[in-house]
């Protein structure tokens, strides 16, 4: 126990003089020039109006690729980690007969789903010229398909085919997006001139789809095994 | 934009202490779940951090870029989450607890990467459990 203690202390001083070090360094070292400037410098050129999203599908376009193929191989990875033919239907079954299905719950959600949906197109739309995009759609998606698990409307098969393929969709549209300039001589990544809307619009509706259904599948998890 | 130019600083000295508050937690606490939680308690930390500590310009946002980098950073956390849990949850079918104590009865299972590939097919996984 003895031992315990010491590697415990070690740690919380070092944990402390990190704090230290970092606040520190956040009030009184000089703060870098502000690298949103050559953003909005070149915001004409991305194809939309909207420096996060051009930042976030165009300038560097790259993180969200890789970003997009980390979330899906979080979710097969949550299907690997499922006891294949062993799973519980407890895990997927609706929870209608249980507490959590009260009038209010099973009509809301309901009724819910539906704005859920026109506020993710909203939110999709709306990514080119204000604060939205397709991971906060897809998000709201998630949500919406996540009340409708629970209380029994929608059955949660996350090993449909169907979701499975709307699961990868994102990652493939995306990687097209990104690799046909090559073909056509250019740049990874270097959207065609005058397309350049056109291509991140239609990208992020379909991540829209693809982030909603890896998150739906991501809350819904690994099923306990069959007692 | 004064004020905000004086309040970045808090929100980059609260980010780093949630930050390190975290990071203690992910290696003191004992039970897996904890660490995950902490984990996530430290993601939050860092995210603060890197915002708060962003370059202030006058009457504008927060930098888009930074931003972006946050967003991303958002759904990697929340990917690696989801993931650590499904682990935890194969850990504790398998194994019959949460933790990755050298417990006498622990056998050969140390790391939540083992556990789940022994067994899926000898059926070991209820005998474990009954025990």
């Amino acid at each position: 126990m003895g031992a315990d203690r010491v590697v415990r202390a070690g740690l919380a001083g070092t944990a402390a003089i990190s704090a230290g070090l970092l606040a520190w360094g956040a009030v009184a070292l000089p703060r870098a020039p502000r690298i949103g400037a050559a953003v909005e410098e070149r915001l004409a050129d991305s194809g939309v109006a909207q420096p996060v999203t051009a930042v976030l599908l165009n300038f560097r376009g790259h993180d969200t690729l890789v970003e997009v193929a980390v979330l899906l191989l979080a979710a097969a990875g949550v299907y690997v980690m499922a006891p294949v033919g062993r799973a519980s239907p407890a895990a997927t079954e609706p929870l209608e007969r249980g507490p959590g299905m009260t009038p209010v719950v099973g009509n809301f959600s309901a009724r819910l789903a539906p704005m859920a949906v026109l506020l993710a197109a909203h939110l999709w739309w709306a990514g080119s010229t204000l604060p939205g995009g397709a991971f906060q759609a897809g998000t709201v998606l998630a949500g919406a398909a996540v009340g409708l698990f629970l209380t029994g409307r929608l059955p949660a098969r996350t090993r449909h085919w169907g979701l499975r393929a709307g699961m990868a969709a994102g990652l493939v549209v995306f990687l097209a997006a990104a690799a046909a300039p090559v073909a056509a001589g250019g740049a990874y990544l270097e959207y065609p001139p005058g397309l350049a809307k056109a291509v991140i619009v239609t990208v992020e509706g379909v991540l829209t789809l693809s982030i909603g259904a890896c998150l739906a599948a991501l809350v819904v998890g690994v099923p306990p095994p069959r007692p | 934009m004064d004020t905000m130019a004086d309040a970045a600083p808090i929100f980059a000295v609260a980010g780093a202490l949630i930050l390190v508050v975290g990071l203690f937690g992910v290696f003191d606490r004992p039970d897996l779940l904890g660490k995950i939680i902490a984990l996530n308690v430290a993601a939050s930390g860092a995210f603060t951090f890197l915002i708060g500590s962003a370059p202030v310009d006058e009457g504008g946002g927060p930098d888009p870029v930074l931003q972006a980098l946050v967003l991303t950073g958002i759904v990697i956390s929340i990917s690696v989450t989801a993931y650590a849990l499904s682990l935890l949850r194969r850990v504790a079918d398998e194994a019959g607890r949460t933790t990755l104590d050298d417990e006498p009865e622990a056998g050969p299972e140390e790391s939540p990467e083992e556990s789940p590939e022994e067994s899926p097919e000898d059926g070991g996984a209820e005998g474990i459990r009954d025990a």
